[in-house]
């Protein structure tokens, strides 16, 4: 009885070659078909034929130009990753007891802090040697940071200081650091699923101290990273609001998603 | 005399190296399709860059996991995006994610590399015509895997069919798809060997 309940089986299991190759299978059917496929050479070899049919699916779209500020936040990304990643003493997370409550207020008037990564819109709108410069500065910046943390290995200059991100009830998924570079005077934010914004909407971030809330640039992804040069000690808390894009706004006026205590 | 462009098995190595000019390289060089890809399964700009900006961030984390000798770097590229593609599309519909994780797109580079095979004498035209000579099921219901990131239980579902008759179309419009694309093309001085190296 036991060879007929096998032999049924197997024919299972090959049957669903075809939906495994295209991934288009449960959690359980897929270990099921791995197991099968770790026992059975001759499906082994169906299932690489199929492999190579579905790696020329796509050969089937039209291929498109992408958006030219893509390349740039892969490369951004892409910095950002490799200095995040360097091995650094981690510090305690700290969190807030309670979140605070935005308010509105006039744009103040010192220079306002770097904004290094902009949203694809606006670079479509920027010319093209402001978007150049930003591009450059966006690069130099991941650069500098990257360099800054082998240079704290060398050195043993104070590592990056770590904050976490707690998110507001207006975005209970979010999640994320802020690394701070004091010898840079450099953030760096990595940010986790924040809400799925509506279109024509950005993501804000803000520099506060006391009552006044400096813009220090926008970003368009849930899970982005972003850098913004600035000193930690003239502020408070950084927060990220929700506002109208492609620029942001001056004065916030979105709900808050998540902050960080500086 | 110019150096010659750098290769994709070269580049890759460069990738593992932590040389992200390497990176952008293949970006440079597949972004086009690669785009295309999470377009056509997004359907909107905004997602599509998001898919193919997170999948070149796992290439460049994962480049070290790449092998050269098991397969092509343009097949295992394109793998991830549209995994990434698929699965951002899904959490956008509020389904499961897709099942396949990078773990088994690192298996799936047991396959050779079709593309560089077909470079030069079928290229995507050839691939259209084989897929459009596919029964019209077994066309739609690989489209309906592939582009919608849907299981085999949701197409069964979707167009009313017994869970058998979705499996069968799949696996069999892959098998035939794969045997159309094994012929030699028109004017191809040689067969395709995609048992190659398997």
């Amino acid at each position: 009885m036991e060879p007929k309940l096998n032999a049924l089986r197997d024919a299972e299991m090959r049957d669903l070659l075809g939906a495994y190759a295209l991934g288009a299978v449960s959690d359980e059917e897929a270990a099921a078909v791995r197991a099968f496929l770790a026992t059975n050479p001759e499906s082994r070899a169906e299932i690489v034929e199929l492999w190579a049919a579905v790696d020329l699916l796509p050969a089937l779209v039209v291929p498109m130009e992408p958006p030219p500020g893509l390349r740039d936040r892969i490369a951004a990304a892409v910095l950002a990753d490799a200095a995040a990643s360097s091995p650094v003493p981690t510090v305690e997370p700290v969190r807030l007891p309670s979140q605070p409550t935005m308010q509105v207020l006039p744009p103040v008037a010192e220079p306002l802090p770097a904004p290094i990564q902009r949203p694809a819109s606006f670079w479509s709108r920027a010319t093209p040697w402001v978007a150049a410069a930003a591009a450059l500065l966006l690069i130099t910046a991941g650069l500098l940071y990257w360099n800054l943390q082998l240079r704290n290995q060398i050195e043993s200059t104070p590592p990056p200081e770590v904050i976490a991100l707690a998110p507001t009830d207006a975005a209970p998924g979010a999640s994320g650091e802020v690394h701070y570079s004091p010898d840079q005077q450099l953030f760096l934010l990595d940010v986790k699923n924040l809400p799925p914004l509506k279109e024509g909407q950005v993501y804000e971030v803000w520099l506060i101290k006391g009552k006044e809330a400096k813009p220090a640039g926008v970003f368009d992804q849930p899970t982005d990273q972003h850098a913004i040069v600035a000193d930690r000690s003239r502020y408070d808390l950084l927060a990220i609001t929700v506002e109208p894009g492609p620029l942001g706004t001056e004065v916030a006026t979105g709900e808050i998603v998540a902050t960080a205590p500086l | 005399m110019a150096d010659p462009e750098p290769g994709d098995d070269q580049l890759i190595a460069a990738v593992a190296r932590g040389d992200h000019q390497a990176l952008l390289a293949l970006y440079d060089r597949h972004g086009r399709v690669a785009y295309g890809l999470a377009y056509r399964i997004l359907g909107e700009a905004g997602a599509a860059e998001e898919a193919v900006q997170d999948a070149l961030l796992r290439v460049w984390r994962r480049g070290s996991t790449f092998d050269p000798a098991r397969g092509g770097v343009r097949s295992w590229l394109l793998t991830i995006v549209h995994h990434c593609a698929i699965d951002l599309h899904r959490r956008r519909a509020g389904a499961p994610p897709v099942v396949a994780g990078l773990d088994e797109i690192a298996d799936r580079q047991a396959v050779p590399d079709a593309w560089s095979e077909i470079s030069g004498q079928m290229e995507q035209d050839r691939v259209r015509s084989a897929v459009s000579t596919l029964p019209g099921d077994q066309r739609r219901a690989i489209e309906m895997a592939y582009f919608d990131g849907l299981t085999h239980r949701e197409i069964a579902e979707r167009d009313g069919l017994p869970l058998g008759t979705v499996k069968g179309r799949l696996r069999l419009g892959l098998r035939r798809l794969r045997g159309l694309l094994a012929e030699p093309g028109p004017g191809s001085e040689r067969s395709v060997e995609f048992n190659r190296g398997a």
